[in-house]
């Protein structure tokens, strides 16, 4: 597993050199001027080719793709055009509160997703079947925003049982609305998954013989149909914890959440060239990352994963 | 326990340790203002400051020689009196002996000349050295030609002399801005490209206490200040991005002041439990359609008259701005000097259709209309759109993020655009000169790159008159010139409301976002 890991990480290499290349020239192929995202409604010529000038955007494309990549293989990200601090900066700042925000969203997912999934597989074509599936086709096709704002207005609002915005340094309350709202349809996605996938495992034969020998019926799901139902529900909330490392724009923009989501889209809309390319970057990284511990995972939770080595071999 | 039920427990623990980090932060005491910023200031250096969250922030914590109050009057602030010579191009300061930077140090006039040589300077990071460029041998020492401004010096430590090459009858109110506004020399260093490595620190009524970036910045009043708060013990500007939230937070009591959002406008304005809360006052801003002066289609004076009657200005007012917006016949806003009342273009669409047909266009044709993403934008333009099919003008809106916009319009590669202006400091010409001078156009501020000899030379010989009465009367004449000839689309000026709660007393809506101080506002349990 060590050399497996050690691979995957060399492999990062050039992945990021890639995204990095692709980030690069998209954005220098993007209308819209950097400069002009500093200088305010009024402006002079000469004040706009001081600024280009001192930021080397009229360097050749080539010198400035070199630069990039020369500051990159230094793990230097470069500093903001509009804020003045440097990139890495900004995101070791904002990273802390998308990693709470992220791991909340997290564990509600996988507590009320895993658990509606069970509880619907467990009782299927019962009411509450029923009642569970109809709820996870509202929790996926529920717009973020909506259910954001609905939360808002009802607890905050109305209720005034928790605040409507902000970290509130750090106190619990202030995380609630934010990740349940990040949490919803992952939640819906996972108890949908999970639910299909324990029905499957159900129909069995090893669980048929077990239930045979009289194996009581919640010890054959949460020990047995469970446990290899959890492959599917590890990848999607796999994948969803990495989006949630790169930041929710929405949540964060509609609950006053300082994180990386609203950095990154400052950035876009500022044309703030190191952020919006240090923003990325890290996503990639995320990403990356995630995806190697899902993998790792896969092998402690299921036997029949081999890492690293070819199908049938 | 065994193994897995460890390794369960381990993940708890560093999940936990997750979402239970971080330690609350509480304000500087029990009496702290709650506000809201709709977007995070980026830089508190006065030097960089660009927008007008950043530009408030840099009001209460820097000090100009002159300030704007609440009622949009000039008033003394580092510069306790001045003397302007005859010829309006000598100013004599003399500064206040109180005046102290945040640490104690007292300001010097030597502070004052650093300042604006850290704009003005060629290696200078300022993008608004406009804004001194007046001053005499600005120019050459900003290309680098002089190794002082000619025009700037400290006669003593507590007077500076400016002189301008030419009289300038805005000036005394341009220094009032944030560009304009004094930091100290040991904070900052000898580099005009640097900034304050750390906290920004003024002379201000109030300093920055705490600065989380994207969640908020604490102020506490700066005990140096003559006119430091007494009735409270901080500001908290928090940055919350969406409308809705904002509303949110104050009607649950965690904000102290709202503005109000055009779409909630009606609700709260009609709810007589508010009416006691409600302040309100005219912005200094018009709301306009540029249409883009060397386009040959509407180079022709008689259609950008007939965009004007196809419109029902009136009509957008009330369903979209709830009624509460004064019509636009001009660009200077009303409570300005040199505003004037006078008749709009009637909204005629059977006019509209003629004076097309006279221009060559009986059919009509097709432009592209410009918006930066807003959804006050859109409603806007797509009410504009169907007027304008009604008199056969086929308009085609496009949408784009700010960056993409402002280059595309102030580059004149567009037909028209939908845009508004607002003044940095409250004097008709900051309207009447950025936006229609032809020397500004593109990004100066002219981006319908109207070209008119008599608006030049009348708006060129205002700025250098100084009876107050001939000035303003200039005005209204360049006023009255620009709405005949049309460059744009003439919209209205809108108004602000604002929410203020109960707890909060002795606080006044600002005329301008630099007018506010808080210095009389007291908050009560």
């Amino acid at each position: 597993m060590l050399a497996y890991t050690v691979r995957r990480l060399l492999w990062f290499v050039p992945m990021l050199l890639g995204v990095a290349t692709v980030t690069f020239f998209l954005l220098y192929v993007l209308p819209g001027d950097p400069v002009l995202s500093m200088v305010g409604e009024r402006y002079d010529a000469e004040t706009i080719a001081r600024l280009r000038a001192e930021m080397h955007l009229d360097d050749p494309l080539a010198v400035r793709y070199a630069k990039f990549v020369g500051d990159l293989a230094r793990l230097d990200l470069g500093t903001s055009y509009v804020t003045g601090v440097p990139v890495w900066e900004s995101i070791r700042d904002r990273f802390p509160y998308t990693f709470r925000l992220a791991c909340a969203a997290m564990l509600l997912s996988v507590v009320i997703g895993v658990g509606a999934g069970v509880v619907a597989a467990w009782k299927w074509r019962t009411p509450l079947d029923f009642m569970l599936i109809g709820g996870t086709v509202v929790g996926v096709s529920m717009p973020v925003f909506w259910l954001g704002v609905i939360l808002i207005y009802v607890f905050a609002m109305q209720l005034g049982v928790l605040p409507a915005s902000g970290f509130g340094g750090g106190r619990l309350a202030y995380l609630v609305m934010p990740a349940v709202t990040l949490a919803m349809a992952s939640a819906a996605y996972v108890a949908r998954i999970t639910r299909s996938t324990v029905l499957d495992e159900i129909g069995e034969m090893y669980i048929r013989a077990a239930r045979a020998k009289g194996v009581p019926e919640h010890r054959l799901i949460l020990r047995h149909a469970l446990r290899n139902a959890l492959l599917p529900v590890i990848t999607v909330v796999g994948a969803d914890f990495g989006s949630y490392l790169s930041g929710a724009v929405l949540t964060e923009s509609i609950f006053a959440w300082p994180g990386l989501g609203r950095f990154t889209l400052d950035a876009i809309l500022k044309r703030d060239l190191p952020a919006i390319q240090g923003a990325v970057l890290f996503m990639a990284v995320a990403f990356m990352v995630v995806n190697l511990v899902v993998d790792l995972v896969y092998a402690r939770v299921d036997p029949r994963v081999r890492l690293g080595t070819r199908a049938g071999g | 326990m065994t193994a897995s039920g460890r390794r369960l427990a381990v993940a708890a623990a560093l999940l936990a340790a997750a979402l239970g980090g971080g330690c609350a932060r509480e304000g500087a005491g029990e009496r702290v203002l709650e506000l809201a910023l709709k977007t995070a200031p980026n830089r508190l250096d006065p030097a960089l400051a660009v927008d007008v969250a950043e530009g408030e922030i840099c009001a209460l914590l820097f000090q100009g020689l002159v300030r704007y109050g609440p009622d949009g009057r000039l008033q003394p602030d580092l510069a306790r009196t001045w003397e302007i010579d005859a010829a309006g191009t000598r100013y004599t300061f003399h500064l206040d002996a109180r005046a102290r930077f945040a640490g104690g140090r007292r300001v010097s006039a030597a502070d004052v000349v650093y300042s604006f040589a850290r704009v003005l300077s060629p290696r200078s990071a300022s993008p608004r050295p406009w804004v001194l460029d007046r001053i005499r041998g600005a120019g050459a020492f900003g290309r680098g030609e002089a190794p002082e401004v000619e025009g700037l010096r400290a006669a003593d430590d507590s007077t500076l002399v400016l002189e301008l090459d030419a009289p300038f009858k805005p000036f005394l109110g341009m220094l009032a801005l944030p560009a304009a506004m004094v930091v100290p020399r040991d904070a900052i260093g000898d580099d005009p490209a640097a900034t304050f490595d750390g906290l920004p620190v003024g002379s201000g009524p109030w300093r920055l206490e705490a600065w989380e970036r994207a969640d908020y910045l604490l102020l506490a009043p700066n005990p140096y200040h003559h006119r430091a708060a007494r009735g409270l013990d901080g500001i908290r500007l928090r940055i919350i991005p969406e409308a809705f939230t904002r509303v949110a937070e104050f009607e649950s009591g965690a904000l102290d002041v709202l503005e109000i959002p055009n779409a909630e406008m009606r609700r709260f304005l009609d709810d007589p439990r508010r009416a006691d809360m409600i302040q309100s006052r005219a912005e200094l801003r018009v709301y306009y359609i540029g249409l883009n002066n060397r386009e040959p289609r509407l180079a022709d004076r008689r259609v950008r008259r007939a965009l004007n009657m196809a419109v029902d200005v009136d009509a957008l007012i009330a369903v979209l701005a709830g009624g509460e917006a004064v019509r636009a016949a001009g660009a200077v806003p009303p409570g300005l000097p040199g505003y004037e009342a006078r008749a709009p273009y009637p909204y005629d669409p059977e006019r509209a259709r003629r004076l097309l047909a006279e221009a060559g266009y009986p059919e009509g044709f097709a432009v592209e209309i410009w918006q930066r993403e807003s959804p006050e934008g859109n409603r806007v333009l797509e009410a504009v759109q169907g007027y304008l099919r009604a008199v056969g003008v086929d308009a085609r809106l496009v949408r784009r993020e700010w960056s993409a916009f402002k280059e595309a319009v102030s580059a004149g590669r567009v037909d028209a655009f939908y845009l508004d202006w607002f003044a940095d400091y409250p004097d008709a010409e900051n309207f009447l000169y950025p936006l229609f001078h032809s020397r500004n156009a593109g990004g100066g501020g002219n981006r319908s790159f109207f070209a008119d000899a008599t608006v030049d030379s009348l708006i060129d010989a205002a700025s250098g008159t100084l009876d107050d009465d001939a000035c303003h009367a200039l005005y209204a004449r360049i006023d009255a010139r620009v709405h005949e000839e049309a460059p744009w689309i003439f919209l209205y000026f809108p108004k602000t409301f604002q929410l203020v709660s109960p707890r909060v007393q002795g606080y006044r809506l600002p005329t301008l976002y630099l007018g506010a101080d808080y210095a009389g506002v007291t908050k009560t349990r």
